[in-house]
This record gives structure tokens, sequence and C-alpha cells, in this order.
């Protein structure tokens, strides 16, 4: 039986960026995926490339580097990937908010990025289609968005040229391993791979792999839901318009109070709307998103959902009530105590890795994929990610149950 | 069946770009639907769904489960906004 370098579990950008790095490097890698090629948020998602790291300088400095690494994928993987610019509008409704957008803006000027303030007659020059009742102004700026199966399939494909295998023939149930060592990983349909070094970059499903190992990971999420318009010959927005996320940061502080608290497990429902509609690459219109605190990848979400969305919706832009509706989804948004991911080797296994719970992560994908390589390759990361170490202080769920 | 034969109405996808994904080794209903845009139209797969299901099997000669990963979801069938925004409550 084959012994590989490493294993990793889990195709989608980030496990996939890390195993193809690999394999560039011309190791011996294996990826892992009993759910489907890219399934989970990787391919059920806006596709937008966010520069989001105001809080973490670490995360700025990855995404910068991705942002740079997509820009020439399509050449790097000899496929198109979509990727392009895509303006985004964030609209708010009063002063508060309006000073949350100007520092969001002032990052973005920072980091070299395109902000303009707008007035609300210089958004509705834009955007003639919104009626923008209830909100006082807004911002403009610049992100990027790229079509998240083709560029899945690119990743995937060069990487098999370069001789990643792939295993996707059952789901990660357990491991074998010797108290401190893992010496296999066991998959439903009874095959069991061996491998040096094993790397878990399950998004949503990371944390229910853990605790086949009795490791409690607190890498909760946030339910995005997200209705899904059938293609429009004309999009009414150009745009993606947002509303700022005020309400949505608001019930992350009070979940991370309850995680703190060790009261997880029994807090209240908590759920917030923020709008955005978001026009994806192939003409579809996509509409969200009512959050919600969640323990693991959800499938459906509640019909109240879909009239709370479908109002707001109409509000916001009249001319799509008579549009359809086709799909819905709900994709999960990483949510920690302190807000940091988990990128690290998990005591007490001393070849068992962790990359996950990262936000806003599509644009740093290619760079957690050289780190992720990095981290198993034991070479200097080149990133400071000393905050991101899945044993830190702080988690006390991380034990033994 | 021709290359040229459309399986999906709604996104006009042909066999050909079917088989051609299945080639590439995306052999999971999902992938290929996500890959191809089979199914991801307006009647959402209801017309084509058993098809695209059988010719995906036919084509990669695989057994067995690879029918778990298109789920039934909101909306049953294909609604406006408007309805489902359903009616105001005082």
């Amino acid at each position: 039986m084959k012994t590989y370098d490493f294993a990793v579990i889990g195709s989608g950008f980030v496990g996939l960026s890390t195993a193809r790095e690999l394999a560039v490097r011309g190791r011996r890698v294996v990826l892992i995926d009993g759910r489907g090629l890219g399934s989970g948020a990787s391919t059920g998602n806006t596709a937008l490339l966010i520069h989001d790291g105001r809080e973490d300088a670490a995360v700025a400095a990855m995404s910068l580097h991705g942002l740079e690494r997509f820009r020439h994928l399509d050449e790097e993987l000899g496929r198109p990937t979509g990727f392009r610019t895509q303006g985004n509008i964030l609209l708010y409704r009063d002063d508060s908010e309006k000073a949350m957008c100007e520092t969001d803006g002032a990052f973005l000027r920072e980091s070299g990025m395109v902000w303009e303030e707008l007035s609300l007659e210089a958004i509705a020059a834009r955007e003639p289609h919104l009626n923008l009742e209830g909100y006082t102004g807004g911002g403009y700026r610049e992100e990027w968005i790229i079509d998240p199966m083709q560029t899945i399939y690119g990743l995937f494909a060069d990487a098999r040229r370069r001789g990643m295998d792939w295993v996707e023939s059952g789901c990660v149930t357990g491991f074998e391993h010797t108290g401190t060592r893992i010496t296999g990983v066991c998959l439903s349909d009874g095959t069991v791979i061996r491998a040096e070094k094993y790397l878990v970059a399950a998004g949503a499903w990371t944390r229910d792999i853990f605790l086949t190992l009795n490791l409690a990971l607190p890498n909760y999420y946030i339910g995005g839901a997200c209705l899904v318009m059938e293609r429009q010959a004309e999009m009414p927005v150009k745009n993606v318009i947002n509303t700022l996320h005020g309400r949505r940061f608001a019930m992350e502080r009070q979940a991370a109070a309850y995680l703190e608290e060790g009261e997880f497990e029994t807090m209240p429902r908590l759920d917030a709307f923020e709008g955005v509609l978001s026009p994806d690459i192939h003409g579809n219109l996509i509409i969200g998103q009512r959050s919600h605190v969640i323990g693991a990848m959800p499938d459906r979400l509640p019909a109240s959902y879909v009239r709370d969305m479908s109002r707001w919706a109409i509000a916001l832009c009249p001319v799509l009530q008579n549009c359809r509706v086709v799909r819905s989804w709900i994709s999960p948004v990483p949510f920690t105590h302190d807000g940091k991911p988990f990128f690290g080797y998990v005591a007490p296994y001393e070849n068992l890795a962790v990359s996950a719970g990262y936000g806003s992560v599509l644009i740093m994908a290619p760079t957690l994929g050289e780190i992720g390589a990095a981290l198993l390759e034991e070479r200097p990361i080149g990133y400071d990610v000393t905050a991101y170490d899945p044993n830190r202080p702080g988690i006390r769920e991380v034990s033994a149950l | 069946m021709r290359d040229d034969t459309i399986i999906c109405r709604c996104e006009e996808v042909t066999y050909g770009e079917i088989r051609e994904a299945v080639e590439l080794g995306l052999v999971d209903p999902g992938e290929v639907r996500k890959y191809t845009r089979a199914g991801m139209g307006t009647c959402q797969g209801r017309t084509c769904q058993r098809e695209l299901m059988r010719l995906i099997k036919a084509l990669s000669g695989r057994d067995g489960t690879i029918d778990n990963h298109i789920h039934a979801r909101i909306p049953a069938q294909a609604s406006t906004l408007k309805a489902l925004a359903g009616e105001e409550e005082d």
C-alpha cells in the first residue's frame, strides 16, 4: 500500500491550493474529499475576492499576495478563471454606520485599494433601479470576482498533471493513531489512506472531523442564507449592493460572549439580517443574507428567511419583484471566539495539522496554499500566524471531551 | 446520442459538454452540474436531472451512489420574489 508524504483532507480552495502547491514542489500528495471536488462553500458563494484585513495584519498581507496570484492564475493554470473586477456599493443608514464605513474606507485606501465616498444622488446615478429610502449615503469599493468551479477545476487539473492523487470514494470517518501520531485516515467506504503528515482543510466539516479524535475544535459557523435569481437578460444592478453589516457584527459579538462563557451549546438562536444584492459571473443575481450562528454546514434554509430576504430586496430594488427565484442556499462563514482561524499542528498529534476557519477566505487561497505547504514541509511560513495556533490559550474546548 | 444533443434545455448544455466534463474526471453530479451549468437554470434540473445522472453513470462506468449531492431546496419551482415575499403583516 502506497504511503504518501502528505494527505490533505478537503478539496475546497484551501485544501486544493495546499495540495497543488505540494504537487508543484514534487511531493507525493493525496487529496481526499468524499463530497466531491470543491463541495461546500468553495463553489457555493458569491465568488467575490474581498480585501478584509482591517483587524488582522497577517490577513491583509496574505490577501494582497493572494490577489496578485489570482490576477495571473489563468496563465499559471492554462485555463480561464473568470477573474475580473467587480464594483461594490456599501449603503449606510445612520451616522454610526457612516463612521464604520469611513473606517473601512480609510483602511482600503491605505492598502492601495479603490474607495470613494458616495452621496445618495451619486449612488442613484450609478444604480437607477435602487430605492434608497432609509439610507443616508454610501461608499464604493473595488473587489474582484471569479468563476469558482472553473477555477477549482483548473487548480485540480494542474495538480493532477503534477502527480497529485485524488480520492473521493468516501468521507472521513476517523483516524488510526498511536495517541501522538496519526497513522491513517479512515474513509466511509473502508479505505485507509496513509501518509507521513495530514492536513485537515475541510471548511465547515472541520469540526466534525476533529470530533472523531475527541478534539472539540471551536470552529463554528455563521450560516448566510441566500436566494439565487433566474438568469437576467439585463442585470438590474451593476455593482454588488451591500448594507453595512452592523447588525451582523453585533450578533457575532453576542455569540462570541456565549462561547467565551462556555454556553455556546445552550445559547438562544441568534440571527441577523443584512442585505446584499450580488450579480454573479453567470448572470444570476444572488440575494442575501439572513445569518445565524450554527455548528456545522447546514443545507436548507427556513421559509421565514426566504420571506425576509424577498421583502428586503423588493424594497431596495422594486423592479426585482417580478423576477423569479430558482434556488436557495446557506453558505457557512467561519465563526470562532476570537475571530481568528486555525492554522498549525494540533496537539497531541505531531503530524496532524489544520488550516480552516478563515473569513473572506477566497482572496487568500493562493497564499494559504503556499503557507500550508510550508507548514507541512516545516519551512518558514513568512507571515505572522502565531495568533492562529489551534492550541492557543483561551480555547478551552480544545481538549479531550 | 450526438455531441450537440441538448441535455439541459434551460442552460443549453449539450451531451458533448457533459461527456467532456466526465472525461476530465468529474464524476460527481454536483461537480458536473457546477462545471457545465447543466441543471443550474430556471427548472434547476427538474427536467434533466435523471438523464444527467444516467449519463454520468454510463460515461464514467462507475456503479454505486453518485446521487447524494443534488438536494431539493426552496423554492420547489421558480417563483417571483413578490410571491415569496407574501403579504405584509401589520
